[in-house]
């Protein structure tokens, strides 16, 4: 489980993220929109403990991330816009390099059979990286995931840049996860993809969560509707 | 972090092969080329020993049928016959030449004067720290640097200007701990790499690894040497600690290069041999002349006064042993007016040396290239020990056939057999440790304190 209580980072003067109270449940895909400088990179940097909070906390599995940066890390996976791995290893070599990093001990079965859940089909198994096209990166991001069996996903960004068919593929892919119990808190400019495989949707503006749907309640234009009126000033 | 994964991943980079191939080849190629260097000194002193021989047997044998000039200790001791005081090579010569190719292997020692063949050689001792010669310990104190430098820039801030660090420490390793595997990975490369190519170098060099005396030296060698690499995995982790870009880390290192290990040591040189700057050569020459000729007026004079106490000699040949007596006495002369002089060389020349060993802690570079010449026999100090070993031998050698003149005796084949014989007397290895030891501590110390900062601040880098 995800969970901010009051959560804030100011830059000096500038609050990059305001009390931001927000709970992901086991199951869930929260989804969160927002322009950019929004604050929605800045609160799962916060998740991670890349960042010190200025205010509030944040929790991953009842770990308080402030506290145990470490150990609330091991219970989550972090897929970033541009899954940037060792362009020199395959994705297998990848894969096997940050499992262990995680202190993960798989045989290669166990591994490939990882890559080919997150959809990477086994003739890309043993191919360097760098002749990976993104979707693919962000496929071996998804097994590293796996891998690791992360209670609690924190994406931000992953469908930029993916063409229609890989990104619904990526789409696919993090619903089956969430079916397996995770916890995914999903960052992102896309509200077609938000509508299709979130949970709960909220829009973020200047780092205030300004409103929340659940996804299921609200249609495709309505949603289009609400963002754009959060986005006037 | 798992060192395999990470020796995996430098192999698949290609970097892993690169640095022991190029390690190696720099330095089998440097002891060799100190090998061939010590093979033609060795040559050089064995064929002039053996000529020695040949001219010392055949003034025996002349001297046991009564030949006239093998017979004179004036005509033997100052013109026909020189002993060569050799400096022996030493097991690791080959790895550091140091000043071996730039001060005397060998003194030719004669019952003249020694100024004679101190005059020969360079009496400045120019201390030259600055490397020239292509050896195992310039691959180690120049190049070295260079190889972790080229590993090691961008350690953590390419992972960072990549993403990979994000990625990585969202696995819930530490940031510290990843960057310190991948340090111990390119450690493991670069030490490994350096320590086969030493061993290597050692056998292309000709160190007997099989004796005591090749195998210590060698195995404080092979510590030195890490000990400096330690260094600059050390400096490289500190710069790395702070979050800057690639290209500012490469500038840091270089410059960092630059200055110590080489403008130190050069202003080190500098500084010695300004500070305390020894009599010029045109000096020393002029002194010469003039003690030269004021000793000949002596010995004119000297001869004019035999003449005239022997005035049935006028018009003759002045007796051979009154003659060598006098030259005998010339030399001494000249000896004594030069001895003020060529101490103060000497005094310089310590001074300097003194000045150097403080400030060589200025430079990592300068106390490793120290130790690593003194471990391999080829530093100031033990050229110091031989010079004086030399001149010790000489007023034995000059003084067997001085006292021999002076009572007009004669040689005999007995007196050839009883010739004085050169022998180095090799410093203690305690004296040579004691010269190396402050450079393995000094690097030691400061590889401790730059990695401890260098963790501290790793602790809190900011991974984004």
């Amino acid at each position: 489980m995800l969970e901010t209580r009051k959560l804030s980072k100011t830059y000096g003067d500038v609050a990059a993220l305001r009390e931001l109270d927000l709970v992901v449940r086991p199951g869930e895909i929260y989804c969160l929109l927002g322009a950019n400088g929004a604050g929605k990179t800045t609160a799962i940097n916060l998740l991670l403990g890349f960042i010190e909070p200025s205010a509030g906390s944040a929790h991953v599995a009842g770990i308080e991330v402030a506290t145990d940066p470490n150990g609330a890390r091991r219970k989550l996976a972090y897929i970033p816009e541009t899954v940037m791995l060792y362009g020199a290893l395959t994705g297998f070599e990848n894969l096997k390099y940050f499992s262990e990093l995680s202190g993960q001990k798989l045989s290669d079965e166990e591994l490939r059979g990882c890559l080919s859940r997150a959809g990477l089909a086994p003739a890309a198994h043993d191919r360097p990286l760098k002749g990976y096209s993104k979707g693919m990166r962000q496929k071996v991001g998804v097994a590293i995931a796996i891998a690791k069996r992360a209670g609690a996903l924190l994406l931000d960004e992953p469908t930029s840049g993916l063409d229609p068919k890989a990104s619904n593929e990526f789409s696919e892919l993090i619903l089956a996860l969430a079916r397996d119990g995770a916890a995914i808190l999903m960052a992102t400019h896309d509200l077609y993809r938000a509508k299709e495989t979130g949970t709960r949707i909220g829009i973020m503006r200047e780092g205030v969560l300004r409103a929340q749907y659940a996804a299921a309640d609200i249609s495709h234009t309505a949603l289009e509707q609400a963002y754009l009126e959060q986005m006037q000033d | 972090m798992s060192l395999r994964q990470e020796l995996h991943l430098l192999r698949r980079e290609g970097l892993a092969p690169w640095a022991l191939v190029t390690l190696t080849l720099l330095l089998v190629a440097a002891a060799l080329n100190g090998r061939a260097l010590l093979g033609v000194q060795a040559r050089t002193a064995a064929a002039l020993e053996e000529e020695v021989a040949q001219t010392t047997r055949a003034l025996a044998d002349q001297a046991g049928r009564g030949v006239a000039t093998a017979v004179s200790p004036g005509v033997v001791g100052y013109s026909l016959l020189s002993e060569p005081a050799v400096l022996p090579t030493t097991p690791l010569g080959a790895l550091a030449i140091g000043q071996g190719d730039l001060l005397p292997a060998w003194y030719p020692v004669s019952a003249r004067g020694a100024h004679h063949f101190l005059a020969r050689s360079e009496p400045e001792n120019p201390l030259r720290l600055s490397i020239g010669n292509f050896d195992a310990a310039f691959v180690i104190v120049w190049l070295l640097p260079l190889v972790v430098i080229a590993l090691t820039f961008n350690l953590v801030s390419a992972e960072r200007e990549r993403g990979v660090l994000a990625v990585a420490v969202a696995t819930g390793a530490s940031a510290t701990d990843f960057i310190l595997g991948k340090v111990a990975a390119r450690a493991a490369i670069v030490f490994g790499s350096l320590w086969v190519a030493l061993l290597a170098a050692a056998l292309a060099g000709g160190v007997p690894l099989g004796r005591a005396a090749g195998a210590l030296p060698l195995l404080l060698w092979l510590l030195g040497a890490t000990l400096y690499g330690a260094f600059w995995f050390a400096l490289a982790l500190f710069v790395n600690s702070r979050p800057r870009a690639s290209d500012q880390n490469a500038s840091l290192l270089a410059g960092a290069w630059l200055v110590l290990v080489i403008l130190l040591p050069a202003l080190t040189n500098l500084a010695a041999t300004t500070v305390f700057a020894a009599p010029s050569r045109v000096a020393l020459t002029t002194e010469l002349r003039e003690a030269s000729e004021e000793a000949d007026r002596a010995a004119a004079a000297s001869r004019d006064q035999y003449f005239f106490d022997h005035p049935e000699m006028q018009g003759g040949d002045m007796d051979r042993t009154a003659y060598f007596q006098s030259v005998a006495q010339t030399e001494l002369s000249i000896s004594t007016a030069m001895a003020p002089l060529l101490a103060q060389f000497d005094t310089q020349a310590r001074r300097q040396q003194s000045l150097v060993e403080v400030l060589q802690f200025l430079s990592p570079g300068t106390t490793t290239w120290q130790a690593l010449t003194a471990l391999a026999g080829s530093d100031g100090a033990r050229q110091r020990e031989f010079r004086a070993q030399t001149l010790a031998f000489h007023e034995r050698w000059s003084g067997f056939f001085r006292e021999r003149l002076m009572r007009g005796a004669t040689l005999t084949p007995a007196d050839y057999a009883a010739l004085p014989q050169f022998r180095f007397d090799e410093p203690s290895l305690g004296r040579t440790l004691a010269r190396a030891l402050p450079a393995v501590a000094m690097l030691l110390v400061l590889s401790l304190l730059l990695g401890g900062i260098a963790i501290r601040r790793l602790r809190r880098f900011p991974v984004v």
